[in-house]
């Protein structure tokens, strides 16, 4: 094409016209190319007039675009104005924009650009603020619509953006102290040695969840053959044991309710039906017949556990190949049949092993690379986040052994594209992150949305399909699967359209293969490589620490050991910590903390143990074992831990909070109350402390009253609570040990109980399979049976009253109730109860005069309340449908006061309550 | 011979801070305009305005009160009692429908005071047809084209000043001019584009009329229309003029070369040739891109793109196309306005462009005759004007949808119109309106002429209010 002036007389533009004319659809369908603006103006020649005509003109068309909701057109123009001659108004509007395309943190920018030039400039501070609010950081969003309210009072908007803001911060905060701890310790986990980032953390949630249930309810089958000591400890350890564990969800889930029909106590029973259970399944699942080998073997197995093991091992390969389930369970009973088992192990690998990855760390440039990433995505700038993850991806590709990060990095890079609606490229990395770790979830559910989103619906349902059958519990599949399903129905038919769809994609679960750490963290997600490699190594390592576990045996209880050696066994580094006792106590340390963090406390005392054997002067091991004998509801041993901790320093406060904690578990509360009190002492901030000291007080108060009546089940629900509140204190300590998520913590808890139940149990001598395994059950009634506390009025306003009352609804006596109304001024009431006075809150009162007061000798207050409860709004509608109980009541409250003379009321008050009461 | 710079500061002092002037201008004025121009302004006035003439009438009856009382003087004491008290009673009674005349009268003009008025702020009229009205870049100045009776070019230059048009030059050419354009011209130069009845496009300088700069025969008849782009600031790349002619063919030219110009495009042969009525610039916001859209007598309207040399579109609404303006030239295609012979207009959403579909558009009856133009405001792309045969000016507000593009069953973009609102309309003259143009520097000014051999300077308020 001529560009030059001379060329156009060459051209024949007749002849151009009439083929462009009539190519013209086919020019339209190659479409044009889009040619952008330059977002600078070059201002050289420029006089100041003409510059500041031509930023005006550029600003106007950045107006004229933001109106037409062309926010990245009108971007430009802002910028072009800007480049031209900066002022406020143009970064204002851009900011404007920004705030549009919800680039927030550009937003501030030029907010804070526009400030600099204005400082108080209210749109750009309320700009600042609604950018500050969507990235939820409320705190600074605050400060600035205050700013905006301090100058305009009646500014509507920043008013309504305030109260929002307040809301979701008051709503932070109560999050913050209900579980807060666990938000904490997250950001802990984030920023300490986990290497996982965002994504892979989502995805492997439901996988953990599904693993602890799979966990519980396989190894059952193996327990209930053995001790029950056994089964708890095999309970808490790895989750990783699981994964070698071939058992289908489909077999397992049914053997969930035979074990659940087990611990219902019918032993005989059960073995049945786990027995028939199981040779149903055997027509579904390979591994079955093994399953039903071992349980046929069960009876027989009953009597002595050391006989079921050679057993199992002869009959199932496959459980024979997961030594961790079974060797620490026999370990302490028969140390030569596992020695048998590992050996037996190499010959049966080969088969049903999940495939495993081990993941290397990043190298820290790449892992840098990585979290920069992960924020820009966060933020929502998909494109700076796309060239960041490609640049780690390019760096990781040189290298063959970061699949897994690659895999996970093409996965991330997918999701950009997916944000910037460049769905090929998203199908492309979605593919090339499977090639390097197939069957996991995140890259294909990736791949399954950019497919529909391209309108291949057939594909797109493959996909979904395919990560359903690796999650069941996948939402986003679900849903997908079932979109494309109708989609496909309505292009092809409701009745042909599945003939029309590529074959789908089935998993067995023990196709999806696990992840590893370096640390020894084992994560579910996907590799089809067989690693018989590693796995070789594995078995040696187990053995090399068999060998050392029966010194830890010695030192500590059984059910902490047995889950101990099988959790060293998990770690093939543990096998080697033999030398260099510095970088070993770091190391063995941190392992600790990371097993506090998942809330496999057992696991952690073990690395603690260790880590006092190699140094026995480290404070911090001291009191760290302490928590999770704590967490373990091991009072006498934290206690002793702290002890020892305190002897080496003597104001270690956290030695004394935990052994105040320690020993207000045993019911040593005065000792604990001095263990606090000097606490204070040290730290007067330490608002956990506070917080304590009037919880031990308040239950020592109790105790003293009700000594006679306490029962173990309420002292029970007390330490259930009291562990509640240290984690959250656990936070603001900050070399503690981090804990894991939710999912995991709740686990943990549950384990944790698990733990001091079947200790119980077995301090008890009995061995009763049912009962053991669950205290859940137990606790939750003791929950119920418990009284409710009265809470605390902060202000007598009739909100705090109203809720305190109804919070004590489920509770029978009035007790209570009385504590609540002893917190008022009966002067108060009137104002308090407000219109909200009923027939059962009248009587629940009146009650609470009679037996709470008056009968105990508190006639004045009685009195009093009554006296004012006549002034309640609406007391006389009420009160006229007393029943005649109620009326009995209160007569018989008035005749006792009456009959005992005070000073703050004469007869003639009682005959006017009498009348106001309407009674004889 | 002076050079261009020099020039330039010499317009420059002539005109004594043409902003100046300007902004003093229609504010001095706006008041006795008012009562001069009942017509227009009367109804519209401020309320202060309206005021005045109730309060004048309040001072008259209240004057009549000392008269009063000496007529009583001769009469009884109660008689003078009964004459204070009448006296009190009618001024109490015509005090309360004085106020609540206001208030009602008061409460009507605020309704109407938010819409933007139409406010004529001078009208001159002049002794030869006029054909085309150009505002001159940074001035308070606006230069008139025309023909005298005796078939000889007009081309004079006003000045505004204090509510007045005052003639500050003029020239008689021996053509008739048609139209012109400063839109290729730096703004230091203020060079002026002419087309005349014989076809040919001339350049002037304004300091000097005696002789154009530039001068072609471009085409053999009328040049009808004319648009300049590249100057001003006003789109990126070259300076570049557009004629389209009686001759059908639209020719497109540098001003920087001679004799020739740089893109022509005509019917092919064996075509008739239609008669071009109308050419505008446009989607000049790159070095590269431009485009000129030609209207003809016979309803089509097409798109050159001159980027690639090529149609690039085109459609027919039946009516002969008398105008087409882009809401801006220099930006991404965004939207063209298109008026027609018949009473009706289109505007078309041009960001889009369907391959089959094209451009989608609405369209819209206004002015029940033939509508002239259609003036987009410069300083605010989306309001535009549009003047009628029988002298009367709309002013429209137009609304993008929510969304301006939507994905067909093939999955191909199509555009999506949005819709025109009449925010004030008003009649100027019996006779058509034959220009109209925005101040580029003054929001709201504008000038129009008509075949009623007037020019009118308008004032338009609330502008910036939409």
């Amino acid at each position: 094409m001529p560009r030059d002036y001379k060329e156009w007389d060459k051209v024949d533009i007749d002849a151009e016209l009439e083929k462009l004319d009539n190519s013209e659809t086919k020019k339209e369908a190659t479409k044009r190319k889009d040619h952008h603006l330059i977002p600078q103006i070059d201002t050289a020649g420029l006089t100041e007039e003409e510059k500041e005509r031509k930023a005006n003109r550029e600003k106007d068309k950045g107006n004229e675009a933001f109106r037409s909701h062309d926010f990245e057109e009108s971007v430009t123009y802002y910028s072009r104005s800007i480049s031209l001659m900066p002022n406020a108004a143009s970064f204002n509007n851009r900011a404007l924009a920004y705030l549009k395309l919800e680039s927030w943190d550009k937003a501030i920018k030029d907010c804070n650009k526009v400030l600099s030039f204005e400082a108080d400039n209210i749109k750009a501070l309320l700009r600042r603020g609604t950018a500050f609010k969507s990235k939820k950081d409320f705190k600074k969003a605050v400060a600035d619509f205050d700013k905006v309210l301090a100058m305009e009072p009646n500014n509507k908007k920043a008013e309504a953006l305030l109260s929002e803001c307040q809301k979701e911060l008051e709503l932070e905060e109560k999050t913050r102290q209900e579980k807060g701890g666990r938000r904490m310790v997250i950001e802990e986990v984030e920023s300490e040695d986990d290497e996982e980032d965002l994504e892979h953390i989502e995805a492997e949630k439901p996988l953990i969840n599904g693993h602890s249930e799979r966990k519980e309810t396989e190894s059952n089958p193996v327990l209930n053959m053995v001790s029950s000591d056994v089964a708890t400890s095999s309970q808490t350890s790895n989750p990783s044991e699981v994964d070698q564990n071939e058992l289908p969800p489909s077999c397992s889930s049914s053997q969930e309710s035979a074990t659940a029909a087990l611990l219902s106590g019918e032993t005989e029973e059960c073995w049945n039906d786990t027995q028939t259970q199981c040779s149903s399944l055997e027509s579904l699942n390979k591994p079955s017949p093994m399953v039903s080998d071992t349980d046929n073997t069960d009876p027989s197995a009953l009597p002595s556990s050391a006989e079921v093991l050679p057993l199992t091992e002869s009959s199932t390969p496959d459980i024979a190949s997961s030594p961790k389930t079974q060797t620490p369970s026999s370990a302490p009973l028969q140390p030569e049949s596992t020695t048998q088992t590992t050996s037996e192990q190499d010959s049966n690998l080969n088969h049903f092993i999940r495939p495993k990855f081990i993941q290397k760390f990043l190298p820290p440039d790449v892992q840098r690379l990585k979290d920069e990433g992960n924020q820009l995505f966060r933020s929502g700038q998909y494109g700076d986040a796309m060239t960041h993850y490609s640049t780690a991806i390019s760096a990781l590709e040189k290298e063959t052994d970061q699949k897994v990060h690659l895999s996970v990095l093409l996965s991330n890079r997918a999701a950009c594209h997916l944000k910037t609606g460049n769905c090929v490229e998203a199908v492309k990395d979605c593919k090339m992150s499977l090639q390097y770790v197939p069957h996991s979830l995140k890259p294909i559910l990736r791949r399954a949305a950019a497919y529909e989103a391209l309108e291949r619906y057939a594909d797109a349902y493959v996909d979904y399909k395919h990560a359903i059958s690796i999650d069941k519990s996948a939402d986003q599949a679900h849903q997908g699967a079932s979109r494309c399903q109708s989609s496909l129905q309505t292009m092809h038919g409701a009745k042909t359209w599945r003939e029309k769809i590529p074959p789908l994609v089935l998993v067995q679960p023990w196709e999806i293969p696990i992840i590893e750490d370096e640390a020894g963290l084992h994560r579910s997600m996907s590799s089809s490589i067989s690693l018989s490699g590693q796995c070789t190594e594995k078995p040696a390592a187990a053995e090399s620490q068999k060998v050392s576990s029966p010194q830890q045996l010695a030192s500590t209880e059984t059910g902490v050991t047995l889950a101990t050696s099988s959790k060293s066994k998990l770690t093939p580094e543990s096998s080697e910590m033999k030398t260099s006792s510095d970088e070993d106590f770091e190391d063995v340390k941190a392992r600790g903390n990371l097993f506090v963090q998942k809330g496999q406390y057992a696991e952690a005392i073990d690395c603690y143990n260790k880590c006092i054997a190699l140094k026995p002067d480290q404070v911090a091991s001291y009191t760290n074992r302490a928590l999770c004998y704590l967490k373990l509801n091991q009072a006498n041993e934290a206690a002793t831990d702290c002890e020892r901790a305190l002897q080496m320093e003597p104001k270690n406060p956290k030695a004394l909070y935990r052994r105040a904690l320690a020993r207000k578990m045993s019911h040593q509360y005065k000792l604990s109350l001095q263990d606090l009190v000097e606490l204070l002492k040290l730290e007067p901030r330490n608002t956990a402390a506070q917080k304590e000291m009037d919880m031990v007080k308040k239950v020592y108060k109790e105790e003293l009253e009700k000594l006679k009546q306490k029962k173990v089940t309420e002292n029970e629900t007390k330490v259930r609570k009291r562990m509640k509140i240290e984690e959250v204190d656990d936070d603001e300590d900050d070399d503690k040990p981090a804990r894991g998520k939710g999912s995991e913590k709740s686990k943990s808890q549950n384990k944790s109980r698990v733990l001091s139940g079947s200790k119980s149990k077995s301090s008890n001598g009995r061995v009763s399979n049912g009962s053991s395994q669950f205290p859940e059950t137990s606790s939750a009634q003791d929950q119920q049976v418990a009284p409710p506390i009265a809470p605390r009025l902060m202000k007598t306003t009739p909100y705090e009253f109203c809720q305190a009352w109804n919070s004590l609804k489920p509770c029978q006596g009035v007790q209570p109730y009385a504590e609540i109304l002893k917190q008022l001024s009966p002067a108060d009431l009137p104002s308090v109860i407000s219109n909200k006075l009923d027939g059962q809150m009248l009587q629940i009162i009146v009650k609470c005069v009679h037996e709470e007061m008056v009968l105990k000798g508190e006639n004045d207050r009685g009195y009093e309340i009554l006296n004012n409860l006549c002034e309640v709004p609406r007391f006389s509608t009420v009160s006229m449908f007393m029943s005649g109980k109620e009326k009995k009541e209160v007569s018989s409250v008035l005749a006792i006061l009456s009959k005992t003379p005070s000073s703050a009321y004469s007869s003639s008050d009682i005959a006017r309550l009498k009348s106001r009461y309407s009674v004889k | 011979m002076l050079s261009p710079a020099s020039r330039c500061c010499q317009a420059g002092t002539a005109s004594q801070h043409p902003y100046n002037t300007l902004a003093s201008a229609p504010n001095s004025k706006a008041e006795p305009t008012a009562s001069d121009q009942p017509s227009v302004a009367a109804s519209e006035g401020p309320p202060e305005q309206l005021l005045q003439p109730l309060q004048k009438a309040w001072l008259a009856k209240n004057s009549t009160f000392p008269a009063l009382p000496a007529s009583a003087l001769s009469s009884s004491y109660q008689n003078w009692m009964i004459v204070t008290v009448k006296i009190f009673d009618k001024l109490l009674v015509s005090l309360t429908r004085l106020i609540l005349n206001c208030i009602s009268g008061f409460q009507e003009n605020q309704s109407a005071m938010d819409k933007p008025q139409i406010i004529l702020h001078v009208q001159k009229p002049v002794n030869y047809t006029l054909f085309d009205a150009k505002w001159i870049p940074c001035s308070a100045k606006f230069i008139a084209l025309g023909n005298y009776a005796r078939g000889t070019g007009a081309l004079q230059i006003f000045e505004v000043s204090h509510g007045d048009v005052k003639l500050v030059k003029e020239a008689e050419k021996s053509k008739s001019f048609k139209c012109g354009t400063f839109g290729a011209s730096t703004l230091q130069n203020r060079q002026f584009a002419t087309g005349d009845f014989t076809g040919k496009l001339q350049i002037w300088d304004l300091e000097t009329l005696d002789l154009p700069v530039y001068s072609v025969q471009g085409h053999k008849e009328i040049i009808n229309c004319i648009d300049g782009v590249g100057g001003l600031g006003i789109g990126e790349g070259a300076p570049e003029i557009v004629t389209g002619s009686r001759d059908g063919i639209v020719k497109v030219w540098d001003p920087r070369q001679k004799n020739d110009p740089v893109a022509t495009m005509e019917p092919g042969e064996g075509e008739t040739k239609r008669d071009c009525w109308t050419v505008a610039f446009g989607d000049a916001y790159t070095m590269q891109d431009r485009c000129v859209a030609a209207g003809y007598d016979n309803g089509d309207i097409k798109l050159f793109d001159l980027r690639s040399m090529s149609l690039r579109w085109e459609t027919n609404v039946k009516n002969g196309v008398c105008c087409l303006e882009f809401d801006r030239k220099d930006i991404k295609m965004n939207k063209l306005a298109a008026t027609t012979l018949e009473s009706k207009f289109h505007v078309f959403d041009m960001r889009t462009q369907h391959p089959t579909k094209g451009f989608a558009s609405l369209s819209e009856k206004a002015h029940k005759s033939t509508v002239w133009l259609a003036r987009h405001l410069p300083q605010n792309r989306d309001v535009f004007m549009t003047l009628g045969g029988n002298g009367s000016l709309h002013l429209w507000k137009y609304s993008y949808p929510s969304a301006r593009s939507k994905k067909d069953s093939d999955g191909v973009e199509s555009g999506v119109a949005g819709s025109v609102d009449l925010l004030q309309n008003v009649t100027l003259s019996t006779q058509p309106v034959s220009s109209f143009d925005w101040s580029p520097d003054k929001l709201g000014l504008s000038v129009c002429t008509a075949f009623d051999q007037t020019i009118r300077v308008i004032i338009t308020t609330k502008l910036n209010t939409l």
